[in-house]
C-alpha cells in the first residue's frame, strides 16, 4: 500500500474511533447524569444547600484527601472529587484543605474565569 | 562510545514517545470518565461557534487523546500521530495562556514535537512494519 493511501486511511479510521468512543461515552454520561439528577430530586437529603454558611472551625475539621474542604474568598468549597483531577497536581489541593486558600487560589488563578467556573461547581456555602 | 551509551541513545526517543502517551493516554480517559471536571475549560467560542454542549466536545476531545495515545504508545503511524497531538497540545497552551499551566503544556508540545521530529522510535509497530519491508526487499 502507497504511503498516503496508508496515511489517510489510518486518519479516516482513527477520526471514526474517535467519533464513536466519543459519542458511545457521551450517551452513557448523560444517561448517568439523568438518572443522578432523578436520584436527587426524588431524595430530598441528598441536596446540597448552597446558601449554608460554616465557620472557619467547620472547615478546618475536612482537612484530609479524603474529606477536603476550603475556603476561598469568602465562600466554602468541597473539593475532595476534585483533588485527584487538578491540572496542576493533587499536591496543590492538598495544600488547603481545611485551610482558607484564599491567598492560595488567587496568588495561582487570580483574575482567570475559567478556575473560578470549576470552583464555583463545589460551591457548599458562605464562610460566616 | 560504548555500547551501553549506544543503547541509552538509541532508546531515549522512545522513552520520550512513551512518556508523552501515557499523558495523552491518562488526559483522554480522565476527560471520558470525569467529564464534568473539564466543561470549564472548553473555550465559550468553540461550544457558541459549534452548537454543541461543553460536555459532548470533552468526551470527543477526551477520545482523540485517548485513541491518538494508544496510537503513539504504539508506535502507530508515530510522524502523524506525534504531529495531530503536538497541534492539540499548543492549542491547549494557548487557550490556557500565560501561567505555570501553561509553560508546562508548552513543555509538553515541545516534547510532542520532539517526538514528531524524530519520527519512528525502537520497540513500535512502525519500526517492526519497516524491519519487516526492509527483510521482504532483501529477500
Amino acid at each position: 500500500m502507497k504511503p498516503l493511501t496508508s496515511n489517510i486511511l489510518y486518519l479516516i479510521i482513527a477520526g471514526i474511533l474517535i467519533i464513536g468512543v466519543g459519542s458511545v461515552t457521551y450517551s452513557i454520561s448523560s444517561k448517568k447524569e439523568n438518572n443522578t439528577i432523578y436520584q436527587d430530586q426524588t431524595s430530598t437529603s441528598s441536596q446540597v444547600n448552597t446558601n449554608s454558611f460554616y465557620k472557619l472551625g467547620d472547615v478546618s475539621s475536612h482537612n484530609s484527601q479524603s474529606d477536603c474542604w476550603t475556603a476561598v474568598n469568602g465562600k466554602v468549597y468541597n473539593l475532595t472529587n476534585y483533588i485527584n483531577s487538578h491540572p496542576g497536581g493533587q499536591m496543590a489541593i492538598e495544600s488547603i484543605c481545611g485551610v482558607d486558600g484564599s491567598s492560595a487560589f488567587n496568588n495561582q488563578h487570580g483574575g482567570a474565569s475559567k478556575p473560578e467556573r470549576v470552583l464555583s461547581g463545589f460551591l457548599i456555602g458562605a464562610l460566616k | 562510545m560504548n555500547d551501553l551509551q549506544k543503547k541509552l541513545t538509541t532508546y531515549s526517543p522512545t522513552v520520550l514517545r512513551i512518556g508523552m502517551s501515557i499523558i495523552a493516554i491518562w488526559f483522554g480517559t480522565q476527560e471520558i470518565l470525569n467529564p464534568q471536571m473539564w466543561t470549564s475549560f472548553v473555550p465559550d467560542s468553540i461550544v457558541t461557534f459549534s452548537h454543541l454542549s461543553a460536555n459532548f466536545l470533552v468526551h470527543m476531545n477526551g477520545a482523540f487523546e485517548l485513541i491518538f495515545g494508544i496510537a503513539l504508545l504504539l508506535g502507530i503511524k508515530t510522524r502523524i500521530t506525534a504531529f495531530l497531538l503536538t497541534l492539540h497540545m499548543f492549542d491547549i497552551t494557548y487557550v490556557v495562556g500565560y501561567s505555570a499551566l501553561g509553560i508546562r503544556d508548552l513543555g509538553l508540545a515541545l516534547g510532542l514535537l520532539a517526538v514528531f521530529m524524530h519520527g519512528p522510535s525502537p520497540v513500535s509497530f512502525d519500526q517492526r512494519k519497516s524491519k519487516t519491508e526492509y527483510s521482504s526487499t532483501v529477500i
